[in-house]
Parts: C-alpha cells; sequence; structure tokens
C-alpha cells in the first residue's frame, strides 16, 4: 500500500511560479478526484497555502467551511474538524501523510524544491475513485 | 568656424568614440556574462566531481556492500545518511543516492538533506522533473549535470554513478544552489550596470557639449553674421585677418550703385530687401571657399580663392552681370540696380588684408568716378603701369608734407574781380602727381588723414595770407564730425581769424545729410561765425538734398557738372538750373557752374544766370594763382553782361 507518487508536471507548469504551480495542481487533482462538476468546492486549512494558489484557481471553489468542501488540503489530519475526516482528503507534508495513511486518499507537497503527489491506492480502490491513466504511476 | 569651436568638435567626437566603444563593450557583455557564466559552471562541476569520488571512495571503504538496495542495512543507511549531510553547505543544497528498481522507477537510497520536509525515504519514488533525460543518464551509466532553470533556487543538478548495485544502477545526486551563481551574476550584472551608468553619464556630459557648442556656435553666428543678408559681417573679417594667404585670393569691394535713391524712392524696408537679394544673387555666383562680407551699408567685400589667372576676374564679371540683368520685384515694385566693383588681383604685394582691401576701395573709388556700373581692375599689367601707392609711401609723402596745392579759378561772370579760387590737392612724390582719389581711400579713418588735412588748411592760410584771395577747399560731412579734425581746423580757423573771410568750405555730396546731424550743422555754424562762407559742392548729385537749407545757410551752391554737361542738349537739364538759380537767389547763395567746357555752355549758363563759372575751357588748376585772367574769353561775357 501506501502509495507513494510523485507527479512530474511538465506542461507548463514548470515554468510558471511555485503558487501558481501549486493552485494549478490542486484545481488539476480537484477537476478529476471530483465528477461531474463545474466547480468544485476545495478547503485548505493552511492559511498561506490558501492565500497564495486563490488568485489562480479557476474552477475551483476556496470555502471557509470544511462542510461545504468535497476536497481538503490539509497539514495533518488532526486541523481536520472530525465531521469532515470523512471527506476527500490530500495532505500537504510527506510525514503527516505517513503518519495518516488510513485517512487521506494522498498527498501533495514540495520536497527539494519539487512538486510530489502520492495517490493511497487502497484508499482510492476504497472509495472506488477512477484515477485517470497518467496518475495510475503514481500510486502506491 | 573658429578654433575654439574646432576645439569643441574634436571633444565631441573624442567623446562620442569613447560612447560608441562603452557601447559595443556593453552589448558585448551579455556574451562575457554568459562565458564567465560557463566558466563557472565547469568549475562547479569539477569540483562537484572530486566530492562525488570522495563519496564514491569512502563508500567502497566504509560502508556494507549488499546485491539489492533493500537489503541495505538500518545502521549503515543511517551512517550514510549523516555522511552525505556533510556534505551540505549554502553551494550544496541537496546530497542524496537514487537507484533504479526493477520497474525502472526512481527511489531514494539515502538523503543527506537536513530539513526533515526535504528528506527523502528509504526506497521513497523520486520523480525527477526531466524524467527522460535522467533514464538517459542512468543508462549511460556516466557523470552528467542538468541546468535547473525550473526549480527556485537550484542552479545545477549534478549526478555522478556509484557502483553500489549489479542491478539497479544507483547515482549521487547533487542539488547546487544558485547562491554562488548569483554572486557571480550579481557582479557580473553590477558591472554592466555601471557601463550603463558610464555611458548614461557619457551621453549626458555628450549632450551637455552638444548644447553647449551649438550656444557658442549661435553666438559666434550671431557676432559673425550680417542679419540682414546673412552674410558675413566685418568682424568676421578680423577673425581670420591671420590666417588669410594674400598670394591665394583676390579681393573685391562691391557697391550698389545709387543706393540712396531706392531708399529714398521705396523706403528703408525695399532697400533692405535689395540689399538681401543683391546679397543672395553674389552668393549665388560664388564658391563655397570665397567669403562675403557686408563691409558697409550697401558695400560688400568679396575674398575669393583665385585658382586660375581669370577665374576670380569672370567671377566678377559674371556677379557684375547677373545683378544688372535680373530686376528684383518686391512688393509689386520692379527695380533694376548695379553694382560698381573694384577689383584688386594682387593682394600679395601687400602687407595685409586691409592694405589690399584699400587698394580695392580705390578701385571701386574709380568706378564710381568713371560713371558707376562698371568693374575696376588693379591688375598685375596695370600694377606695373600705374602702380598704387602703399600706405608708407602715402604717410611718408604725408609726414614729409609734400603735398602741392593747384588752385583752379572759379570766375564771376558779371565782375572780373570778385573771383575765387578752388584749392586742389596733390601728394607729390618726385615728378609724379598724386591724385586725391588715388591716396585718401588709403588714408581715411586714419590720423594722417587728419594730417594731410591739417597741411592743406595750413598751405591755404600761407596762400590767402600770401595773396589775399578767396580760396575754396572740399572737405566731407564725416570730417565735421570727426572730433578731432574738426577741433584742429576750428584751431586753425581761429589762429587766422583775420583771414578766415577768405575762405570757403566745399561740402561734397557723397555723404548723406539728415536733419538730425546737429553736430554737423552746429560746426558749421561755428565756422561762419569766423567769417568762413561755405559752398555746396555738386549740388544736384549724390546725397545733395535740402536738409542744408533748414539748418544752415550755404553762401555758395556749385551746380553738378553732371547738369552742367547736358545743358546744350537737354532743356530739362536747363530747367533745373534755372530753377537752382531762382532758389539760390531766393536764399542769397551764389551759383558755380563746374565743367565749363565751351564757349557754348558758357553762354547759356550765363543766359540762365548763373554767377560763377569754373572749368578747363575758362583756366586749367595750377599751382600758382591766375594772375591773368581769360579776358578773351570772358569778354564776350562781360559784354553781354553790361
Amino acid at each position: 500500500m501506501k502509495a507513494l507518487v510523485l507527479l512530474l508536471v511538465t506542461f507548463g507548469l514548470l515554468f510558471a511560479g511555485a503558487d501558481r504551480i501549486r493552485a494549478q495542481l490542486i484545481e488539476y487533482l480537484a477537476l478529476n478526484l471530483v465528477d461531474g462538476r463545474e466547480v468544485v468546492q476545495v478547503y485548505i486549512t493552511n492559511e498561506r497555502w490558501r492565500a497564495s494558489v486563490r488568485p489562480y484557481l479557476e474552477r475551483v471553489e476556496l470555502v471557509d467551511s470544511c462542510e461545504r468542501a468535497q476536497l481538503i488540503f490539509a497539514t495533518q489530519v488532526e486541523e481536520i474538524p472530525p465531521q469532515c475526516r470523512q471527506k476527500l482528503i490530500f495532505l500537504t507534508s510527506y510525514p503527516a501523510y505517513k503518519r495518516a495513511k488510513d485517512s487521506s486518499i494522498g498527498a501533495l507537497f514540495w520536497q527539494k524544491g519539487r512538486p510530489n503527489i502520492i495517490f493511497n491506492t487502497r484508499k482510492i480502490t476504497q472509495l472506488q475513485i477512477d484515477l485517470p491513466d497518467e496518475f495510475k504511476k503514481y500510486m502506491e | 568656424m573658429g578654433q575654439d569651436l574646432k576645439k569643441y568638435l574634436y571633444f565631441l567626437g573624442a567623446i562620442l568614440l569613447f560612447i560608441l566603444f562603452t557601447l559595443i563593450l556593453y552589448y558585448k557583455f551579455d556574451q562575457i556574462i554568459s562565458l564567465t557564466k560557463r566558466q563557472f559552471l565547469h568549475l562547479k562541476i569539477k569540483d562537484a566531481r572530486h566530492s562525488a569520488k570522495v563519496v564514491e571512495e569512502t563508500m567502497a571503504r566504509e560502508f556494507p556492500k549488499v546485491k539489492e538496495p533493500t537489503a541495505y542495512p538500518k545502521e549503515a543507511l543511517e551512517r550514510l545518511n549523516a555522511f552525505l549531510s556533510s556534505f551540505i553547505d549554502e553551494e550544496y543544497r541537496y546530497v542524496y543516492i537514487i537507484y533504479q528498481d526493477e520497474e525502472k522507477f526512481f527511489r531514494y537510497l539515502a538523503d543527506g538533506s537536513i530539513d526533515p520536509k526535504d528528506r527523502g525515504e528509504f526506497t521513497q519514488k523520486f520523480f525527477p522533473l526531466e524524467e527522460e533525460r535522467w533514464r538517459q543518464i542512468f543508462a549511460l551509466q556516466k557523470p552528467a549535470y542538468l541546468t535547473q532553470g525550473q526549480i527556485d533556487s537550484l542552479w545545477i543538478t549534478y549526478l555522478y554513478p556509484l557502483p553500489l548495485f549489479e542491478h539497479h544502477p544507483t547515482f549521487l545526486v547533487m542539488d547546487i544552489s544558485t547562491k554562488a551563481y548569483k554572486h557571480v551574476n550579481t557582479i557580473l550584472q553590477n558591472l554592466k550596470h555601471y557601463l550603463e551608468s558610464v555611458i548614461i553619464f557619457f551621453g549626458i556630459v555628450f549632450l551637455l557639449i552638444l548644447g553647449l557648442y551649438f550656444l557658442i556656435y549661435k553666438e559666434n553666428k550671431r557676432n559673425l553674421i550680417d542679419p540682414l543678408t546673412q552674410v558675413y559681417n566685418r568682424n568676421f573679417l578680423k577673425k581670420i585677418e591671420e590666417s588669410i594667404q594674400l598670394d591665394q585670393v583676390a579681393v573685391a569691394m562691391i557697391d550698389i550703385d545709387y543706393f540712396k535713391r531706392v531708399n529714398d524712392m521705396y523706403g528703408h524696408h525695399i532697400g533692405d530687401r535689395v540689399l538681401q537679394e543683391v546679397a543672395k544673387i553674389i552668393q549665388q555666383n560664388i564658391r563655397k571657399e570665397d567669403m562675403l562680407i557686408r563691409y558697409g551699408g550697401e558695400e560688400f567685400l568679396l575674398i575669393a580663392r583665385k585658382e586660375s589667372s581669370d577665374g576670380v576676374r569672370r567671377m566678377i564679371g559674371r556677379i557684375h552681370a547677373m545683378v544688372e540683368s535680373t530686376p528684383i520685384k518686391i512688393d509689386g515694385h520692379t527695380i533694376n540696380v548695379t553694382l560698381s566693383i573694384g577689383l584688386n588681383e594682387i593682394p600679395h604685394i601687400d602687407k595685409n588684408i586691409f592694405e589690399a582691401i584699400k587698394k580695392a576701395d580705390m578701385k571701386l573709388y574709380q568706378a564710381k568716378h568713371n560713371g558707376r556700373n562698371r568693374i575696376e581692375i588693379l591688375a598685375p599689367e596695370s600694377a606695373k603701369e600705374d602702380p598704387l601707392l602703399s600706405f608708407e609711401k602715402i604717410t611718408e609723402l604725408i609726414i614729409n608734407k609734400q603735398i602741392e596745392i593747384h588752385y583752379q579759378p572759379v570766375y564771376n561772370l558779371k565782375d572780373p574781380s570778385k573771383l575765387f579760387f578752388e584749392a586742389l590737392a596733390r601728394l607729390k612724390d618726385g615728378d609724379r602727381l598724386i591724385y586725391p582719389g588715388s591716396f585718401l581711400p588709403i588714408i581715411a579713418r586714419t590720423n594722417y588723414y587728419i594730417d594731410f588735412n591739417v597741411a592743406l588748411l595750413e598751405q591755404v592760410f600761407e596762400t590767402i595770407e600770401r595773396e589775399r584771395a578767396t580760396i575754396s577747399i572740399n572737405f566731407r560731412k564725416s570730417d565735421f564730425l570727426d572730433s578731432k579734425l574738426s577741433r584742429i581746423i576750428e584751431e586753425i580757423i581761429s589762429q587766422n581769424r583775420e583771414l578766415a573771410q577768405y575762405l570757403i568750405f566745399e561740402i561734397l555730396e557723397d555723404e548723406e545729410i539728415r536733419g538730425s546731424d546737429n553736430a554737423f550743422f552746429e560746426r558749421i555754424k561755428q565756422l561762419k561765425h569766423y567769417g568762413v562762407r561755405i559752398a555746396i559742392d555738386d549740388f544736384g548729385s549724390g546725397y545733395a538734398n535740402l536738409h542744408y537749407f533748414l539748418h544752415i545757410s550755404p553762401d555758395i551752391i556749385k551746380i553738378d557738372g553732371g547738369i552742367i554737361r547736358q545743358l546744350k542738349t537737354n532743356s530739362k537739364a536747363r530747367a533745373i538750373v534755372k530753377s537752382i538759380v531762382i532758389f539760390s537767389r531766393y536764399i542769397h547763395a551764389s551759383t558755380v557752374a563746374e565743367f565749363i567746357e565751351d564757349q557754348e555752355t558758357l553762354q547759356i549758363i550765363r543766359r540762365l544766370g548763373i554767377e560763377y563759372a569754373q572749368g578747363y575751357f575758362l583756366a586749367k588748376p595750377s599751382r600758382e594763382l591766375a594772375k591773368t585772367k581769360p579776358y578773351k574769353i570772358l569778354q564776350s561775357v562781360y559784354a553781354n553782361a553790361c
């Protein structure tokens, strides 16, 4: 299990700033993990992340309450209110992901200046999420 | 252009060259930066390779050898992480070991990263940005480097193969930060900015000097260019006098004939336009290297470069013909003007340009005297026949009082006892007599001119004292406006107060008399106070006008010889003379007819009522006062008078 996936984003995103890349990755993940929505509501616990990605989001609405969100990005599971812990959760640090493998469907974090994405295979399967083919190599 | 301006131009040129050189350096600087960066990159790669070899050797010596990465002992991994951490500094941001698994995924074996967020865990997948390139490098198993333009704060990623596992290619990876690169880059960019500052600074200096140059140029131009005609003024002559090579130039004085009439007839506004047009025509007919100077009111000086023996002469002829044949059309008026020109073709015999100009001026004087609208040339051949005197020669004759006075009698047509003599001065150079037209222009506006007139007046007084005869002397208006000369004249008259009644001053008509010439009128009145009589010479020609009669009362009016000569054939001339005679009676002035050259003219002037006659027909000028009178000639006149 314990999928650890690094997503290499090569198309164009690499030439933009880190905040723009982060925003585009969030939007890319949200639109592919949450089906059938024109706009996906996302809750981000980290205020700095929230402020830095907001200007670049187009089809993602940042919400102030986790209850309204379809996808949650949290530094660690403990930051998420209990009533929302069953939702789709992405953790934003590798150590936090390792500590709470059962609670999150993956992680999006920066390591050595490079963006990384991990998909938790067990959780993805459990939730019957159909990942696009290009994501599959990042599952474990 | 002045030497000062040339120096400015040289200075400007030097600055411009410097700016151009700096600009080239500036635009080449990107190449210099690129080259320097490349050199620096090679240095860093070399340094990284050295560190990688240390890692390789240490691992071979101090770390266990296992077949599979997954079999690496935990204790050895911790030591390996710590060992790799020892390489971390400001330049080596991340040092880690990556191997390829069976599925060709990249995974961490060890990571020396100090920050836990950046540290990859054992067997954690690693996805490089340029994945395909990494695969190639891992396949080749050779050291390589990648430039990390995409990752913030990373400059180069250096990969060095480690022979740890038989079936799993393994590389030591070193991420080198941009810190050192940025440091070098900052130095180079600062240098580039310094170059920019130098260019801007010298650009501003250049513009300031250029501005200064134009200000000086404009000021120079304003000082040297006549604003009306846009040709040089006399200041220019002073500026270039020393640089003129007299053996390479010819000098011409050009004067517009009867220009006063244009001013009088059409006004000064039109007169100015005529001057402009004439200047334009002259300029169109001279060459670039010739210099045209407005020398006086309607007088131009041309300093022309001599290229062939008759080149300048042809050019002067062309100017003369062009002005004569070009009607000047201004405000609906068509004005035809002609030029009198004096050309000095041999200025090289003169000591300086001013002496050469005086000789050209003398030739101009001759041209005017010979009827105007003509060119008089001082050519090498004519100079041999009739050499013009040098300034030194004339002054020597004046200092030695080599002045000879010839007296021409002026006869009263009614009373033979009432005659007077016109004093005509010549300079005596051995047997040769020099006439005023040949030397007065040369000494004009010098103290020798005053000395000459003083000597003349003193000699005349000596004759008056000896002969008790009435004698007239020619003076010009400007002589009385010269405070020094007029003061000396008054002193001499004052010293000969009892003889002043025998003296007549003939005021020449070659200078304009204006109503505002108060100083002139005052001095004439002062002289009349001593008993000196005043005659107006050549009345009816030149600048003769009626202002005289408003301010002074002339005793004698000498009618212009040009009119007298036409009396036999021109009824209008007779009418004019008759009118002058009637006018003279009204103002109680006597009339004199000059240029009496035959009996018929003598009879006509008698019939017209003229009182005095003068001319070669009656008597030529002679050194002695004419003791015998031409009774035979005058007999019929006197008989008729009786």
